[in-house]
Protein backbone atom coordinates (compact mmCIF):
# COMPACT_ATOMS: atom_id res chain seq x y z
CA UNK A 1 0.00 0.00 0.00
CA UNK A 2 2.50 2.47 0.70
CA UNK A 3 4.85 1.15 -2.16
CA UNK A 4 1.79 1.88 -4.19
CA UNK A 5 1.38 5.36 -2.42
CA UNK A 6 5.19 6.44 -3.13
CA UNK A 7 4.38 5.49 -6.96
CA UNK A 8 1.21 7.22 -7.33
CA UNK A 9 3.22 10.23 -5.25
CA UNK A 10 6.34 10.16 -7.37
CA UNK A 11 4.09 9.97 -10.95
CA UNK A 12 2.29 13.08 -9.74
CA UNK A 13 5.38 15.01 -9.00
CA UNK A 14 6.64 14.25 -12.55
CA UNK A 15 3.76 15.54 -13.82
CA UNK A 16 3.79 18.65 -11.57
CA UNK A 17 7.65 19.03 -12.62
CA UNK A 18 6.89 19.01 -16.22
CA UNK A 19 4.00 21.56 -15.48
CA UNK A 20 6.55 23.72 -14.20
CA UNK A 21 9.16 23.65 -16.79
CA UNK A 22 6.92 25.03 -19.46
CA UNK A 23 8.57 28.37 -21.04
CA UNK A 24 6.76 30.73 -23.36
CA UNK A 25 10.20 32.37 -25.80
CA UNK A 26 9.05 35.71 -27.47
CA UNK A 27 12.11 36.79 -29.84
CA UNK A 28 11.65 40.72 -29.98
CA UNK A 29 13.88 43.12 -32.20
CA UNK A 30 16.47 44.78 -30.32
CA UNK A 31 15.53 48.52 -30.03
CA UNK A 32 17.96 50.82 -30.64
CA UNK A 33 17.93 54.38 -29.30
CA UNK A 34 18.48 57.10 -31.64
CA UNK A 35 21.85 57.84 -33.41
CA UNK A 36 22.95 60.12 -35.50
CA UNK A 37 25.15 59.37 -38.35
CA UNK A 38 27.38 62.31 -40.74
CA UNK A 39 28.23 61.44 -44.26
CA UNK A 40 30.57 63.57 -46.19
CA UNK A 41 30.72 62.73 -50.11
CA UNK A 42 33.30 63.76 -52.40
CA UNK A 43 32.99 63.43 -55.90
CA UNK A 44 35.85 63.94 -58.14
CA UNK A 45 36.01 63.54 -62.03
CA UNK A 46 38.68 61.21 -62.91
CA UNK A 47 41.56 62.75 -64.37
CA UNK A 48 42.26 60.27 -67.14
CA UNK A 49 38.78 60.85 -68.17
CA UNK A 50 39.00 64.82 -68.40
CA UNK A 51 41.94 63.90 -70.80
CA UNK A 52 39.57 61.44 -72.49
CA UNK A 53 37.22 63.83 -72.93
CA UNK A 54 39.61 66.35 -73.76
CA UNK A 55 40.62 64.25 -77.31
CA UNK A 56 36.86 64.70 -78.22
CA UNK A 57 36.91 68.23 -77.69
CA UNK A 58 39.88 69.04 -79.51
CA UNK A 59 38.84 66.99 -82.22
CA UNK A 60 35.38 69.02 -82.10
CA UNK A 61 37.30 72.14 -82.19
CA UNK A 62 39.71 71.62 -84.78
CA UNK A 63 36.11 70.29 -87.07
CA UNK A 64 34.07 73.75 -86.06
CA UNK A 65 37.47 75.56 -86.99
CA UNK A 66 38.08 74.11 -90.96
CA UNK A 67 34.64 74.35 -91.03
CA UNK A 68 34.91 77.98 -90.43
CA UNK A 69 37.91 78.27 -92.48
CA UNK A 70 36.13 76.74 -95.41
CA UNK A 71 33.08 79.15 -95.16
CA UNK B 1 18.07 66.56 -57.44
CA UNK B 2 20.16 64.12 -56.18
CA UNK B 3 19.15 61.83 -58.74
CA UNK B 4 19.90 64.79 -61.82
CA UNK B 5 23.32 65.23 -60.08
CA UNK B 6 23.71 61.17 -60.75
CA UNK B 7 24.25 61.11 -56.99
CA UNK B 8 21.15 58.10 -55.89
CA UNK B 9 17.30 57.55 -57.25
CA UNK B 10 15.26 59.03 -54.74
CA UNK B 11 11.52 58.63 -54.89
CA UNK B 12 9.49 60.92 -51.68
CA UNK B 13 6.54 62.01 -50.79
CA UNK B 14 6.16 64.90 -49.03
CA UNK B 15 5.73 69.13 -49.70
CA UNK B 16 9.18 70.85 -49.85
CA UNK B 17 9.82 74.63 -49.70
CA UNK B 18 12.27 77.26 -50.25
CA UNK B 19 14.43 79.06 -52.24
CA UNK B 20 16.82 78.17 -54.87
CA UNK B 21 18.15 80.97 -56.67
CA UNK B 22 20.42 79.87 -59.90
CA UNK B 23 22.75 81.39 -61.89
CA UNK B 24 23.96 80.34 -65.12
CA UNK B 25 27.21 82.46 -66.47
CA UNK B 26 29.35 81.37 -69.38
CA UNK B 27 28.37 77.80 -69.55
CA UNK B 28 28.26 77.47 -66.11
CA UNK B 29 25.94 77.04 -63.26
CA UNK B 30 25.91 78.14 -59.60
CA UNK B 31 23.84 77.71 -56.55
CA UNK B 32 23.75 80.44 -53.95
CA UNK B 33 22.62 79.98 -50.40
CA UNK B 34 19.46 77.63 -51.77
CA UNK B 35 17.39 75.66 -49.71
CA UNK B 36 14.88 73.28 -49.21
CA UNK B 37 12.82 72.42 -46.30
CA UNK B 38 9.51 70.10 -45.43
CA UNK B 39 6.67 71.82 -44.07
CA UNK B 40 6.81 71.96 -40.66
CA UNK B 41 4.70 69.59 -38.72
CA UNK B 42 4.60 66.70 -41.71
CA UNK B 43 6.01 63.56 -42.37
CA UNK B 44 7.02 61.59 -45.46
CA UNK B 45 8.80 59.25 -47.08
CA UNK B 46 11.93 58.76 -48.86
CA UNK B 47 13.06 55.55 -50.64
CA UNK B 48 16.65 56.03 -51.99
CA UNK B 49 17.86 53.94 -54.17
CA UNK B 50 21.28 53.66 -56.38
CA UNK B 51 22.95 55.09 -53.23
CA UNK B 52 26.53 53.54 -53.76
CA UNK B 53 28.18 56.40 -53.99
CA UNK B 54 28.06 56.63 -50.14
CA UNK B 55 30.79 53.95 -49.65
CA UNK B 56 32.97 54.22 -53.09
CA UNK B 57 36.19 54.12 -52.31
CA UNK B 58 35.26 52.58 -48.06
CA UNK B 59 37.43 49.59 -47.68
CA UNK B 60 35.14 46.51 -47.26
CA UNK B 61 35.16 44.96 -43.71
CA UNK B 62 35.37 48.19 -42.23
CA UNK B 63 33.60 49.98 -39.14
CA UNK B 64 33.21 52.72 -41.61
CA UNK B 65 31.55 50.87 -44.66
CA UNK B 66 29.48 49.26 -41.89
CA UNK B 67 28.31 52.27 -41.37
CA UNK B 68 27.80 53.50 -44.49
CA UNK B 69 25.80 50.44 -45.17
CA UNK B 70 23.40 51.21 -42.45
CA UNK B 71 22.55 54.72 -43.68
CA UNK B 72 22.12 53.56 -47.32
CA UNK B 73 19.64 50.42 -45.86
CA UNK B 74 17.99 53.10 -43.44
CA UNK B 75 17.50 55.43 -46.39
CA UNK B 76 16.07 52.69 -48.29
CA UNK B 77 12.48 53.13 -47.06
CA UNK B 78 12.74 55.92 -44.60
CA UNK B 79 9.93 57.53 -42.30
CA UNK B 80 11.32 61.08 -42.10
CA UNK B 81 9.35 63.77 -39.58
CA UNK B 82 11.59 66.74 -40.97
CA UNK B 83 13.95 67.07 -43.49
CA UNK B 84 16.32 70.33 -45.29
CA UNK B 85 18.52 70.56 -48.32
CA UNK B 86 21.07 73.27 -48.10
CA UNK B 87 22.66 73.73 -51.99
CA UNK B 88 25.79 76.39 -52.53
CA UNK B 89 28.35 76.74 -54.94
CA UNK B 90 32.42 76.91 -53.86
CA UNK B 91 34.61 77.24 -56.37
CA UNK B 92 33.57 74.40 -59.06
CA UNK B 93 31.96 72.59 -56.68
CA UNK B 94 28.35 72.02 -55.64
CA UNK B 95 28.18 71.48 -52.15
CA UNK B 96 24.95 69.75 -51.37
CA UNK B 97 23.63 69.70 -47.71
CA UNK B 98 20.94 67.06 -46.78
CA UNK B 99 19.75 66.82 -43.61
CA UNK B 100 17.24 64.25 -42.25
CA UNK B 101 15.12 63.65 -39.26
CA UNK B 102 13.05 60.39 -38.99
CA UNK B 103 13.63 56.76 -38.60
CA UNK B 104 13.68 53.49 -41.01
CA UNK B 105 10.17 52.50 -41.96
CA UNK B 106 11.38 48.42 -40.87
CA UNK B 107 13.83 46.91 -38.93
CA UNK B 108 17.27 46.74 -39.96
CA UNK B 109 20.17 43.64 -40.20
CA UNK B 110 22.42 45.60 -38.32
CA UNK B 111 23.13 44.49 -34.45
CA UNK B 112 25.01 46.95 -31.93
CA UNK B 113 28.10 45.37 -30.67
CA UNK B 114 29.57 46.75 -27.41
CA UNK B 115 32.44 45.09 -27.66
CA UNK B 116 34.00 46.77 -30.99
CA UNK B 117 31.45 50.07 -30.26
CA UNK B 118 29.57 50.03 -33.28
CA UNK B 119 27.18 48.14 -35.54
CA UNK B 120 27.71 44.57 -37.55
CA UNK B 121 26.18 43.17 -40.37
CA UNK B 122 23.81 40.57 -39.91
CA UNK B 123 22.73 37.45 -41.75
CA UNK B 124 19.45 37.31 -43.18
CA UNK B 125 18.12 34.49 -41.51
CA UNK B 126 18.74 36.49 -37.93
CA UNK B 127 17.00 39.28 -36.90
CA UNK B 128 18.09 42.81 -36.68
CA UNK B 129 17.49 45.72 -35.14
CA UNK B 130 14.50 48.01 -34.61
CA UNK B 131 15.67 52.12 -35.00
CA UNK B 132 13.77 54.51 -32.64
CA UNK B 133 15.57 56.82 -34.61
CA UNK B 134 18.28 57.90 -36.74
CA UNK B 135 19.59 61.54 -37.77
CA UNK B 136 21.25 61.83 -40.68
CA UNK B 137 23.83 64.65 -42.55
CA UNK B 138 24.94 63.71 -46.18
CA UNK B 139 27.43 66.47 -47.13
CA UNK B 140 27.99 66.01 -50.77
CA UNK B 141 30.54 68.03 -52.50
CA UNK B 142 30.11 67.35 -56.56
CA UNK B 143 31.76 69.01 -59.22
CA UNK B 144 28.48 69.77 -61.33
CA UNK B 145 29.60 71.65 -63.83
CA UNK B 146 31.96 68.98 -64.74
CA UNK B 147 29.00 66.02 -64.21
CA UNK B 148 26.62 67.76 -66.40
CA UNK B 149 29.25 68.13 -69.22
CA UNK B 150 30.17 64.67 -69.61
CA UNK B 151 26.43 63.83 -69.18
CA UNK B 152 25.93 65.64 -71.93
CA UNK B 153 28.56 63.73 -73.98
CA UNK B 154 27.19 60.52 -72.84
CA UNK B 155 23.68 61.27 -73.82
CA UNK B 156 25.32 62.77 -76.97
CA UNK B 157 27.54 59.36 -78.12
CA UNK B 158 24.41 57.15 -76.67
CA UNK B 159 21.95 59.32 -79.15
CA UNK B 160 24.61 58.33 -82.03
CA UNK B 161 25.12 55.00 -81.92
CA UNK B 162 20.83 54.83 -82.16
Amino acid sequence: MTKNFLILLGAVAVLTATGCTQHKVEVAPVEVKPIHITIDVNVKVDRALDNFFGDIDAAKDQIEGSSKSGE
Amino acid sequence: MLQQFGAASVKAEGQLNGRIPLRYQNGQLSFKDGFLFTTPGESGKIRMTDTEILTAGIPPDTPQHVQMELARKALEDYDYSWAKLNLTTEGEDLLLKMQLDGKPAKSLPFVYQRDMGGFAKVEADVQGSTFQGIRLDVNFRLPLNKIMQYRELIQMIQKSRE
